[in-house]
């Protein structure tokens, strides 16, 4: 892997790696939601806003958020997501 | 002579509402009680300030309930009540205060580890609970009226039917299974034409909730 590939992949502390463009992804996704609606999550509610703030910041909220949309995305696109356990 | 407490057709809930989330919480739970109540069951309901620990430990000492329904916030290794004061940590677990007990935590991430220490060290029957955080939407303007935001219904409704299955006298598995294949259902429809913004914005969290809920223990365990 070059250096640039790597600058460009983060790991999370549950170690799933989020690269630029998938963070990308979940900014869209965040903002298609609408501003009346609030994440409730860890505790803590955030806006549409608050949420991409912490996502752009890569804090322990923003890559929680964005772990959870990477997830759907992930398990949306191969299929998993139609099986049962 | 020594007292002997027998297990009875009780449900104990904690339902803190400092914040928020918990007071969302602390609404949707008002379904589960008149469920019970319904029921025939002894209600102790450890709601607001009576959340806290000395309440709930005194509860569980003589009244001895055999269902315990958390809600509130949590981590790895505890469970809370009102602002946040640990009503379940390692120090509880040991006094076996849990012994035999059905337990469902309504909070974020507790099952990761505190579930363990439940069922083997504190000999709990059975315990459902989250591995990460439990997570879902709310929509401004329903902070009064929690029970009437479906944006919160998606997700609140299907978690609910824990404790009701529970309380109708489904063993552990029967109501971790019913309330993931409720959950399993609503995200199928929010992927689907038919889903409403609500629900197609709900869809990862749900899809979360779904595979951090675990049961641990007995999964025949009833109350």
């Amino acid at each position: 892997m070059n250096n640039k590939n790597k600058e460009n992949r983060k790991q999370t502390e549950r170690g799933q790696e989020i690269t630029q463009e998938l963070k990308q992804l979940v900014v869209w996704r965040l903002k298609a939601i609408p501003s009346d609606l609030k994440i409730s999550i860890g505790g803590n509610q955030f806006s549409q806003k608050e949420a991409l703030v912490h996502v752009k910041n890569e804090d322990e909220v923003g890559n929680e958020i964005a772990e959870i949309q990477i997830q759907f995305l992930r398990d949306l696109t191969s299929g998993k997501i139609y099986q049962n356990e | 002579m020594e007292k002997f407490i027998r297990m009875n057709k009780s449900l104990l809930i904690t339902r803190p509402n400092h914040d928020p989330t918990t007071n969302y919480l602390y609404y949707w739970s008002k379904i589960v009680i008149k469920i019970a109540k319904e029921k025939g069951f002894a209600i102790m309901d450890l709601y607001g300030k009576k959340a806290n620990k000395d309440t709930l430990e005194s509860y569980i000492r003589l009244r001895n309930p055999k269902f315990l329904f958390f809600n509130g916030h949590g981590s790895a290794s505890i469970i809370a009540g009102y602002d946040d004061e640990i009503l379940i940590e390692d120090s509880l677990v040991c006094k076996s205060l849990l012994c035999d007990k059905t337990i469902y935590s309504r909070s974020c991430k507790s099952a990761a580890v505190l579930e363990k220490i439940m069922v083997t060290k504190g000999k709990a029957a059975a315990f459902i609970g989250y591995i990460k955080n439990f997570g879902f939407l709310t929509r401004n303007g329903f902070e009064t009226k929690p029970l009437e935001d479906t944006a919160a219904r998606i997700v609140l409704e299907p978690s609910n039917l824990i404790p009701i299955a529970i309380l109708k006298g489904n063993t552990a598995q029967e109501a971790n299974d019913r309330s993931k294949s409720e959950m399993r259902k609503i995200l199928f429809k929010s992927l689907s034409s038919e889903a409403s913004e609500e629900e197609r914005h709900s869809a990862p969290l749900l899809l979360s909730n779904i595979s951090n809920q675990v049961l641990l223990g007995n999964p025949k365990a009833t109350i």
